[in-house]
């Protein structure tokens, strides 16, 4: 007997292959008579989705503090520029900026889900932006 | 200001290391130094069967070996001959679409409802197995070969195919 297609065969998802793993039978009625779910399947299946989600988010990693706290705004063009002039120019200063690069998307985490935190840190980083536009007025910057 | 400053990266770096370690627990040895490739991503292998694959995550090792970790969301801390298959496939396709060299080792990370997670390395099959499991299953598609049925009655107890098929 020759099968009749539910769909067309020629292409195969890994996930669908996988299911080769657990019942071929199953395979066989999931192309003959389509895939049926139980509530529970529906409910894990979606579960499993929002933890996909969740897993991606975590590692997405694009975020940078002064970014979150201001958005792009002057401040964060104030504090671009201590790096690039100041920071850059010396050895401990492109270390800061690499230890900077790792922990930034971790705090970012923690600041997303906190809006009074960033509220805080927004305050506190003025400090370090009025510094930052000092030093590079003043000093660092002269001999970039 | 100085030390305001200082007590705020000290801050910075405790919440990041807090975060981190969480996150990160669960990582094998050889993927704490090794750089995301590839995160949720498509992948397509063309052939006379098109294989696809959506990557959960991809690790690029220092020798520039990219290694596979694959969430599964369930309730017992285990893996499944299908998640090796599913790995496999994967790796097939990266390397297709890529030319990139992909480990024959991954990483099954299992979540249980509490969100703990445990990890389990697994041996992938190789470009070959994956083709000869395409092709039974094509063959199986096209009533050309009698599939196998499961030999596990708990599986078939929740089937939703068990009217038709026992
Ligand atoms: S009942 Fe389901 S799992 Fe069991 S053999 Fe049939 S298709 Fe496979």
């Amino acid at each position: 007997m020759k099968n009749q297609p539910a769909r067309s065969r020629r292409s195969v998802s890994a996930s669908e292959l996988a299911q080769m793993g657990v019942c071929e039978q199953r395979v066989l009625c999931e192309h003959l008579y389509g895939k049926p779910r139980t509530v529970q399947q529906r409910a894990d299946a979606a579960r499993g989705d929002e933890e996909h989600r969740r897993f991606y988010e975590a590692r997405k990693g694009r975020c940078f503090i002064a970014t979150l706290v201001y958005g792009e705004s002057r401040e964060v063009m104030v504090l671009r520029s201590f790096r690039d002039r100041v920071l850059r120019a010396s050895p401990m200063g492109r270390g800061l900026i690499l230890a900077y690069y790792r922990i930034a998307p971790g705090v970012c985490k923690v600041l997303a889900e906190r809006p009074r935190l960033i509220r805080i840190v927004r305050g506190l980083l003025r400090l370090l932006v009025w510094g930052a536009e000092r030093m590079t007025k003043d000093g660092g910057a002269r001999d970039v | 200001m100085f030390e305001l400053l200082a007590v705020m990266i000290l801050l910075a770096f405790l919440l990041a290391w807090r975060w981190r370690r969480r996150e990160s627990a669960w990582m094998p040895r050889e993927l704490r130094r090794a750089e995301l490739a590839y995160a949720e991503k498509l992948f397509k292998a063309r052939g006379p069967v098109t294989l696809t694959a959506k990557v959960d995550r991809a690790y690029r090792r220092r020798d520039g070996v990219i290694v596979l970790v694959e969430l599964k969301t369930r309730r017992g801390h285990r893996h499944y001959p299908s998640d090796v298959i599913e790995l496999s496939a994967q790796r097939g396709a990266i390397m297709k679409e890529t030319g990139e060299t992909v480990a024959l080792r991954a990483y099954v990370l299992v979540q249980d409802l509490s969100r703990r997670r445990t990890v389990h390395r697994v041996d992938l099959l190789d470009e070959g197995q994956v083709d000869t499991l395409i092709e039974r299953r094509e063959a199986i598609l096209s009533g050309r070969l009698q599939p196998e049925r499961a030999n596990s009655a708990k599986l078939c107890q929740t089937c939703v195919y068990k009217d038709r098929c026992l």
